[in-house]
């Protein structure tokens, strides 16, 4: 049987090295998707309720607030723009989401391969990175679904 | 069967590997996780302990693999390196083992000088060969030069992105 050398110890730490920077990588890959999604969605929600808001602030004081404040009445046009940049955020988001989530899948794939491969007898390192990257791959992988769907 | 017992209590933070007779062994977690216990079981009258970890920045190949590193992780900044201390352990001693024997190993405190690496006791002979943590100067070297170079590349980069975004835009 081989005896286990600082060679060997060395050649692990290397592969842990790559292996959790890769899954690193990977999980900002889902994370950048996932959060110019939200944020598209979250943006669009806001400026609508604010458009409600506005509406019924208005009809309240049947325009009157109009003479007030100067630019009440061009609130609904800057509203309507902010829905269309995050539209085109969401649009920009999607267009990039198949890329990202692939390579978000292909390292973790590697990472988790890389980090089982060198583990030797205490696995916990592995392991933990083990479930990080199953929750990326589940991430891409309903990211595609939805992209390949819609 | 004569069965060896290693106990390491407060265990390092330099997480390193225990091997006896060449083989790696995995630890046990005891005392509310403060203990790790390390079982070996042998025909011999005697087996070898070595406890010790080891440097990425030890290997000259370090200045590649740093490279690598930094590239991989998009200029540095999903890098997860850690080895900045350079503080190495070496524990290497033969223990005699008839029936049951047991060693138990508690790491002394590290300060910045040189020094042993375990206070040891052992229920049976113990003859230590090397027993020493030290700080590994040609890893310190290149651990802070490589660290000058890649804060240079990660600035060098951060110049270069907002150039072609402007030229871009």
């Amino acid at each position: 049987m081989n005896e286990f050398t600082e060679k060997n110890l060395l050649n692990r730490k290397r592969a842990e090295h790559i292996g959790a920077i890769l899954s690193n990588v990977a999980i900002a890959a889902v994370s950048a998707v996932a959060l110019a999604t939200l944020a598209s969605i979250a943006g669009s929600i806001v400026s609508i309720i604010l458009l409600v808001l506005w509406l019924g602030v208005t009809l309240a004081t049947v325009g009157t607030i109009g003479l007030f404040i100067d630019s009440w009445f061009s609130v609904p046009g800057r509203l309507t723009g902010s829905i269309e940049f995050m539209e085109k955020l969401s649009a920009f988001a999607d267009s990039y989401a198949v890329t990202l989530s692939v390579a978000a899948i292909v390292l973790a794939a590697i990472s988790s391969a890389a980090l089982f491969l060198v583990s030797g007898k205490d696995k916990s390192k592995a392991i933990g990175r083990a479930v990080a990257n199953g929750v990326v791959l589940a991430a891409a992988l309903v990211t595609i679904i939805k992209a390949v769907a819609g | 069967m004569n069965v060896l017992k290693v106990t390491i209590s407060n265990s390092s933070p330099l997480r390193p590997v225990v091997t006896i007779d060449g083989k790696e062994i995995k630890g046990e977690k005891t005392g509310g996780g403060n203990e790790r216990v390390y079982s070996y079981a042998t025909e011999n009258a005697s087996a070898r302990v070595r406890i010790f970890n080891v440097l990425e920045a030890s290997s000259p190949l370090y200045y590649l693999m740093s490279l690598l590193a930094f590239v991989l992780s998009l200029f540095g900044i999903f890098d997860s390196y850690a080895d900045f201390k350079c503080r190495r352990i070496i524990f290497d001693a033969t223990v005699s083992v008839s029936g049951a024997a047991e060693l138990k190993l508690t790491p002394k405190r590290q300060t910045k000088s040189d020094g042993e690496a375990f206070k040891y006791v052992g229920t049976q002979a113990v003859s230590v060969d090397r027993n020493e943590t030290f700080i590994d100067k040609p890893a310190k070297r290149r651990t802070v030069f490589m660290t000058f170079v890649r804060i240079i590349l990660f600035v060098g980069a951060i110049i270069g992105s907002i150039y072609l975004l402007v030229e871009r835009f």
